[in-house]
């Protein structure tokens, strides 16, 4: 904010109130205000390809879908079709079982994988980060199962969770092991299955991610913790994990994103089933707007899955904070 | 507009400069604006016809890949009519298909033909406005006339006809024939699903996997086209006692390896690729319709050396009247925004008629050519080795056979969910996981619930 300068605004207000400038001379303007020596809009016009692309992708689809959740709509009917109906598909979600369920099994889903594959991956980056022979080729395997395309590895898993030949099974039989999970033919093991797949399939990244931040520790902290005489376990909790907690955060956040929109496997290997059992939220929502053409009620589960993941998100942001080494 | 115009040139005239407030709020502006816009426009009434019956451009969209028989019809039609272009664009039929083809139209990507897979997308596109209505043109036309005469015999919406079925697609069973004459089996045409049942489990003893992949049903065989339906469409009918016996049949052909077990079916994915069992003499019978042929013919895909027979759809019970649960189906509509709409008639009459044999290697049969089969039909649909691969006598027999009648749907309501849900249910009566009684009392009131919904 640029301040007047001492007897010139001062004593032009003054005059203003005594004797009224001629009209043109309420068209003077003061002097362009600059940032960094630009004027305003000069960072907005560098920026402003980007934002008519963030604008166009993602403020439209985000504001469309808000409304359309406010209306019933089968999209065939064209806009006007569109009826508006404010809080009614918000009323009728409220006592949807099928909402409660699938949004039950959802933070099921995300609850186990996510911390479950984090801690993996941990293990794995911890692991991977020390000299030992073949390390390379060792991070390459881990990280492999994240770049195979994701149908093709649902099928390798269909086949290895069999109930009656696949190698999981196969080899629990072996260790003499009695009723043997039915993996995605039973609605008690299906849910179970896709964390297991998740779990293999998302472990690699994360290690890769948590790598990259051990390595930039700072060494001297390790050295004078040492000299200290602390051991692996108190240079874990006291130096490593607090340094890993924005990583961590970040993370968690991401990851739990990516679980709660989970879709494509769940559409491959289950449809939903066995019955209802893996019906998470984004395939209840799936199944809403493309097989029963409701497409308003589809959009209210989506704002209510966008509301969840953002409080979710909140709170793992407030919670970590000051508790990192570096935060 | 032009004060708005003006307005805006004597902002930049005076060289005046736009505040945050301002450029922020024309961005919001813009994005709600392209937000309500970017569904696309409305209909407009309907568009002046920029062809004629011999002049036009087509764009054509249809579920089946060119190179399996529509390429071939596009071309001799545009052989046969030089000044009609059409262009064929061929679409996945499922979820994510269906919602293109019915966005694109209702956004105005130009369409003139499309083709409808299912009585429920042939209401939902024609009660939106999305289709020509065909009544008038039906009943001038020699072929298409037998639409519009007497009983329907195909989807009708609101009494009118917005839509042509280009198949015949009635039910039967396709029978390994080695493997029944190996066993001593005879299969008579007037056999019911208990003879299929027991025919199954003699089948299954033989040392195949099971007798049959699926259970020929009791409801839609007898109740006809509407048979989750009452009230009108009111209310569903899976309370019928019909819907219970099938649970039970479902459970006895299970157990007694009649019918593949659930659970195989579900972790081996087989509801994706039923075929590849039957060809592979995994078992021994079939219940499907043409499309199933291109398999039994793709040697290449689907080396099998056994011969296959065919069957009719097994009565519910001995001498009594039912309904085959196939369809006249592929319907094909003409958009209510083609700008070549007598070009596009005269496409559809050549798909009705000349330029049906062509698309039979897809499995298709026209509707027209059930009362006198074409060679040139049976041969596009069987290929080459047709004589050593198949039956043919037995085929003609049971499907160009004037009974059973093929049903008729004319209600939709929630169809898709009601059809979903009680394929999920069945799933797990037959895991084992949910009792008959709970799984009959869920099917109905969750039924009953979508209905209510989609009211």
């Amino acid at each position: 904010m640029v301040k007047d300068a001492p007897g010139e605004a001062g004593a032009d207000r003054t005059a203003v109130r005594t004797a009224p400038r001629p009209r043109r001379d309420q068209h003077r303007r003061e002097p362009k205000k600059l940032v960094n020596g630009m004027r305003w809009w000069v960072p907005w016009a560098f920026v402003s390809p980007t934002l008519v692309f963030v604008i166009l992708l993602l403020v439209v689809p985000l504001v469309s879908g808000l409304l359309i959740a406010f209306t019933k709509w089968n999209v065939v009917s064209g806009l006007r079709g569109i009826r508006w109906i404010g809080l009614d598909n918000f009323a009728e979600l409220l006592g949807d079982a099928k909402f409660w369920e699938s949004t039950l099994r959802t933070v099921l889903y995300a609850g186990t994988s996510v911390p479950l594959t984090m801690a993996l991956g941990l293990v794995l980056a911890l692991a991977l980060n020390r000299p030992q022979p073949g390390r390379t080729a060792l991070r390459v395997m881990f990280f492999l199962p994240s770049l195979v395309n994701a149908i093709a590895a649902g099928s390798v898993w269909l086949l290895l969770l069999n109930p009656d030949s696949g190698v999981l099974n196969q080899t629990l039989q072996a260790l003499g092991m009695q009723n043997l999970p039915g993996w995605f033919t039973s609605q008690q093991w299906a849910l179970p299955a896709l964390v297991l797949m998740s779990i293999w399939g998302g472990a690699g990244y994360l290690s890769v991610i948590y790598l990259a931040a051990l390595q930039d520790m700072p060494q001297e902290l390790y050295e004078s913790a040492m000299i200290d005489g602390a051991g692996p376990l108190r240079r874990f909790t006291t130096i490593t994990w607090p340094g890993l907690v924005p990583v961590t955060t970040f993370l968690v956040i991401t990851q739990f994103i990516g679980k709660s929109q989970g879709f494509g496997l769940i559409a491959y290997l289950t449809s939903g089933g066995p019955g209802e059992s893996t019906t998470v939220l984004s395939y209840y929502m799936y199944e809403v707007g493309f097989q029963q053409y409701r497409f308003g009620y589809a959009a209210a589960l989506g704002v209510m899955s966008l509301i969840g993941v953002f409080v979710l998100s909140l709170a793992v942001w407030k919670l970590q904070k000051n508790r990192g080494l570096y935060t | 507009m032009q004060d708005v115009q003006q307005r805006g040139l004597t902002l930049f005239a005076r060289n005046q400069s736009f505040s945050r407030r301002l450029l922020l709020g024309g961005a919001a502006g813009l994005a709600a604006t392209a937000a309500l816009t970017g569904c696309g426009p409305d209909d407009a009434g309907a568009p002046v016809d920029l062809g004629s019956e011999e002049e036009g451009n087509l764009v054509v969209w249809g579920g089946v890949a060119a190179e399996r028989g529509p390429g071939a019809l596009v071309e001799a039609f545009m052989k046969k009519y030089p000044k009609i272009k059409v262009d064929y664009v061929s679409f996945v039929n499922n979820e994510q298909g269906i919602l293109k083809l019915d966005t694109s139209l209702q956004g105005g990507v130009p369409i003139d033909v499309f083709f409808s897979y299912g009585t429920a997308d042939v209401v939902r596109r024609s009660q939106a406005g999305l289709a020509l209505d065909l009544t008038d043109l039906a009943a001038q036309d020699e072929r298409a006339k037998i639409f519009v005469e007497g009983d329907p015999i195909s989807t009708k919406v609101n009494d009118r006809l917005y839509s042509i079925p280009t198949t015949h697609y009635p039910e039967f069973v396709l029978v390994n024939e080695d493997a029944i004459t190996k066993a001593g089996i005879n299969i008579p045409d007037d056999w019911t699903v208990d003879d299929y049942h027991a025919i199954a489990k003699e089948l299954a003893g033989t040392g195949m996997v099971a007798g049959a992949y699926n259970m020929p049903r009791l409801a839609s065989t007898t109740l006809g086209g509407n048979y989750i339906y009452k009230e009108g469409g009111k209310e569903s009918n899976l309370d019928h006692p019909l819907f219970r016996a099938e649970l039970e049949n479902f459970l006895a052909m299970q157990d007694d390896k009649a019918i593949f077990a659930q659970k195989k079916i579900t972790a081996e994915k087989i509801d994706s690729y039923p075929q590849n069992y039957f060809l592979n003499s995994s078992y021994g019978m079939f219940l499907n319709g043409t499309s199933s042929l291109r398999f039994v013919r793709d040697l290449k895909n689907y080396p099998h050396t056994f011969r296959t027979t065919f069957r009719p759809y097994p009565a519910p019970t001995k001498g009594a009247t039912y309904w085959n649960p196939g369809v006249r189906g592929d319907d094909i509509q003409i958009s209510a925004k083609s700008q070549y709409a007598k070009a596009a008639w005269t496409f559809v009459q050549f798909w009705l008629g000349e330029g049906a044999p062509l698309v039979a290697p897809a499995g298709k049969v026209s509707p027209f050519e059930v009362d006198n089969p074409s060679e040139a039909m049976i041969a596009n649909l069987m290929g080459e080795d047709r004589e050593q691969l198949f039956d043919i006598d037995s085929f003609k027999r049971v499907v160009f056979a004037k009974e059973p009648k093929l049903s008729v749907r004319s209600i939709t309501t929630a169809y898709n969910e009601i059809a979903s849900l009680k394929s999920k249910i069945e799933a797990q009566v037959r895991m084992g996981t949910m009792p008959i009684d709970t799984a009959v009392a869920e099917m109905k009131k969750q039924a009953d619930e979508a209905i209510a919904k989609a009211q």
